[in-house]
């Protein structure tokens, strides 16, 4: 009976250890929106975890000419409020190898470089960016310049993605 | 002189039995009072699956943008958890806690002690209904006032959201978004239960004279 209780403690303690650990995050359709919000508002959740999802590269480059490639899909600024323009929401990719270049990143369109990734937030500090402001009809307005933040993602493992019929360039709630 | 006495005790006797049966008459449906009030409370533990906070936009084709539950939040409260991207939480963790995070902290501890007086409600009217004690009617519907009230101030902390950031930061003061909460839905049908159980206290109380 003793050791009983002893097993029974014993997994109970595991179980509850295990919960606390790291957790290990696989985004999907339905819930990369959420989560990829989640992460850019509350990133120091996360740092420990392994996270995998599917986007598709996004080259930015900043008022010095400085270029960055992400992983990213599109969606209203706000991060969920459909009130202001539309944004992208993601990472820049920090890769021990070559990122696959982007295609159509900036068009209304799924035919687009898509990527599976793995890996982890580096950090939970953001990249600022300085870049070149958009005009409300997707022009670029030279005499204005605002900085956006990022967060780095360290990318373990990349596979490029040849079917992405289902996956959705922008993505809401 | 015996005559008498027994005459007296068998008159007393048949009184205290019409008594008695009046009483029985009297409180014959309070059980039913107690039946009602118990479906109530428990269509309110399901009424707290609506909106306590969301964001609204009324541009065509858009409606709610974002929403927490009275269970995300009581939940939120029951497990301090706030920046949760688990569907169980809604969408409390952005933009709710991050732009008015006090108010939801608020709103979510009193939501928890709503669903706690809501649970105990249940048991005493389940107790008032099954075992007959009407007495409990009384008690329940003081749970159902206080449970009532609980939800009015959750109501009223979900509207006060729009003094936090959401609107200003996070929909970029678009005049079309605003924040709503229904948690005065549920509030009202627990007055509802508290008056159900009201009338069936008072019922209670006439019956009891009866027996005096």
């Amino acid at each position: 009976m003793k050791k009983l209780i002893l097993v029974l403690l014993a997994v109970v303690l595991c179980v509850t250890f295990a919960a606390c650990g790291p957790r290990d995050y696989v985004l999907n359709e339905n819930t990369f929106f959420l989560v990829m919000t989640n992460i850019q508002y509350y990133p120091e959740q996360y740092l420990q975890s392994n996270i995998e999802f599917d986007c598709f590269t996004y080259e930015l480059v900043d008022v010095d000419g400085n270029s960055y490639m992400c992983g990213v899909r599109k969606c209203s600024a706000g991060y969920g409020c459909t009130c202001g323009n539309d944004t992208i929401i993601g990472f820049v990719l920090e890769y021990d190898g070559e990122l696959p270049q982007p295609r159509n990143q900036s068009e209304n369109t799924n035919d687009k470089t898509w990527v599976h990734l793995s890996g982890k937030v580096k950090s939970a500090d953001k990249l600022k960016i300085e870049i070149r402001s958009y005009l409300s009809d997707g022009s670029i307005d030279p005499t204005k310049t605002e900085q956006i933040e990022f967060l780095m993602f360290v990318v373990d493992s990349l596979e490029l993605i040849e079917d992405y019929s289902n996956l959705a360039y922008y993505v809401t709630d | 002189m015996a005559n008498k006495n027994k005459k007296n005790q068998i008159h007393q006797a048949n009184q205290r039995r019409v008594k008695q049966q009046q009483y029985e008459a009297a409180t014959k449906n309070l059980s039913l009072f107690s039946f009602i009030a118990l479906g109530i409370s428990v269509l309110l533990l399901f009424l707290l699956f609506v909106s306590f906070a969301d964001v609204y936009n009324t541009t065509a084709g858009v409606g709610v943008e974002v929403k927490v539950s009275g269970w995300s939040f009581a939940i939120a409260a029951l497990t301090d958890t706030y920046s949760s991207a688990d569907s169980v939480y809604g969408n409390l963790a952005v933009p709710f806690y991050y732009y008015a995070g006090e108010w939801c902290e608020t709103l979510a501890i009193f939501a928890l002690f709503s669903v706690l007086i809501m649970v105990l409600n249940i048991v005493v009217q389940i107790f008032a209904a099954v075992k007959k004690i009407y007495v409990l009617n009384a008690v329940s519907a003081i749970l159902s006032v206080i449970a009532a009230i609980l939800l009015i101030v959750c109501f009223v902390e979900g509207l006060a959201m729009k003094n936090g950031e959401i609107l200003t930061t996070y929909c970029s003061n678009n005049p079309a978004c605003s924040i709503r909460s229904f948690a005065i839905i549920p509030a009202i049908v627990a007055l509802g239960s508290a008056a159900v159980s009201t009338v069936a206290t008072v019922k209670h109380a006439k019956a009891s004279r009866l027996l005096k």
